[in-house]
C-alpha cells in the first residue's frame, strides 16, 4: 500500500460522514412537514454504513496482508425510521383527519442533533487522519534532501 | 572496505521500519473511517513484535521448491502478528496510536536522512 491508498480510505469516510450530516439536516428541516410527494407526513431517515474493500488495488498489493485488511466506508442504504408518527390534536390544521388529529413526522430532534454532532466529530477525526498521512508522505520526500 | 559496506544493513532495516509504519497508518485510518460501521472490528499489529521478528530473521519461510512464491520476512511476520481484535473501534485510542505512529515515522525518516548526510559528508570530504 502507499500513502494514496490511506488517503482514499479517509476520503471515503469524509464522503460518508457528509452524507450522514446531510440526512440529519434533512430530518431537522422536515421535522414538521406533514405533506410529502409519497403522501403522508415525512418519515425520518438514517444512513447505513458498510465497510468495503478498496478498489483499484494492483496484484502486488493484494498479496500484502495489510492492504488486504484495509476497508473503506460507504453509505449503502438510506433507511426510513419505522417509529410511529407523532399525533397531535389540532382540528384547525388543514391536514387534520376526521377526529381532528394531525400526524407529524417521527423525527426526534434531540436524536438528530446528537447524530449531527457525532457525524461532525467523525469528520474531524478523519480530517486529522488524512492530515497525518499527508505529513508522513511529505516527511518521506525530505529523505536525502 | 568494499563499497557495499557503505550502504550497510541499517538502511534496509530502516526502510522496512518505514514501510511498516506506513502500513500501520493505513490500518489506523481504516479503523477511524469505519468507527461507526456495524460489524467492523478494529485491526492493528504490534510494530515492535513484527520488527523484532523481521530483524531476527524468524519470518523467513523455507522455499523447498523453485515454484514456491517468495514471501518476504516482513510479510510472514506481519501475518502472524495481526491481532484481529474482536471489539469496536475506540476513537481516542486510535488517535493516540496515530499520533505515536506519525511521530515514529518522522523519527525513522529523519534518521535515514542523517545516514545519507553522513555518507555525503564522507564522499565530499574524502575527495579533498
Amino acid at each position: 500500500m502507499d500513502t494514496l491508498t490511506a488517503m482514499q480510505i479517509s476520503g471515503s469516510a469524509l464522503k460518508a460522514e457528509r452524507a450522514r450530516l446531510n440526512i440529519a439536516a434533512m430530518n431537522l428541516a422536515n421535522a414538521n412537514t406533514t405533506r410529502t410527494i409519497e403522501g403522508g407526513p415525512y418519515k425520518a431517515k438514517s444512513v447505513v454504513f458498510a465497510a468495503k474493500p478498496l478498489e483499484g488495488v494492483n496484484f502486488q498489493d493484494t498479496l500484502n496482508s495489510t492492504t488486504e485488511r484495509l476497508r473503506k466506508v460507504e453509505v449503502v442504504q438510506v433507511s426510513e425510521d419505522k417509529a410511529p408518527f407523532k399525533e397531535v390534536y389540532d382540528p384547525s390544521h388543514p391536514d387534520a383527519d376526521a377526529n381532528g388529529v394531525v400526524r407529524f413526522p417521527n423525527v426526534n430532534v434531540a436524536e438528530q442533533m446528537v447524530d449531527m454532532m457525532s457525524a461532525k466529530r467523525s469528520y474531524e477525526a478523519n480530517v486529522t487522519a488524512l492530515d497525518a498521512a499527508k505529513s508522513m508522505a511529505l516527511k518521506a520526500l525530505e529523505i536525502g534532501r | 572496505m568494499p563499497i557495499n559496506k557503505l550502504f550497510d544493513g541499517n538502511i534496509e532495516t530502516m526502510r522496512q521500519a518505514l514501510t511498516l509504519r506506513q502500513e500501520r497508518q493505513g490500518l489506523i485510518q481504516s479503523n477511524v473511517a469505519n468507527r461507526e460501521t456495524p460489524g467492523y472490528t478494529g485491526q492493528d499489529f504490534n510494530f515492535a513484535k513484527v520488527m523484532q521478528s523481521v530483524m531476527s530473521g524468524q519470518g523467513e519461510l523455507a522455499r523447498t521448491d523453485k515454484g514456491h512464491m517468495q514471501l518476504d520476512a516482513m510479510e510472514a511476520s506481519k501475518t502472524r502478528e495481526f491481532a484481529s481484535e474482536k471489539r469496536p473501534v475506540d476513537l481516542d485510542q486510535e488517535m493516540v496510536k496515530m499520533a505515536e505512529n506519525q511521530l515514529m515515522f518522522q523519527v525513522i525518516a529523519k534518521t535515514i536522512g542523517k545516514k545519507f548526510d553522513s555518507l555525503r559528508y564522507a564522499i565530499d570530504e574524502g575527495g579533498k
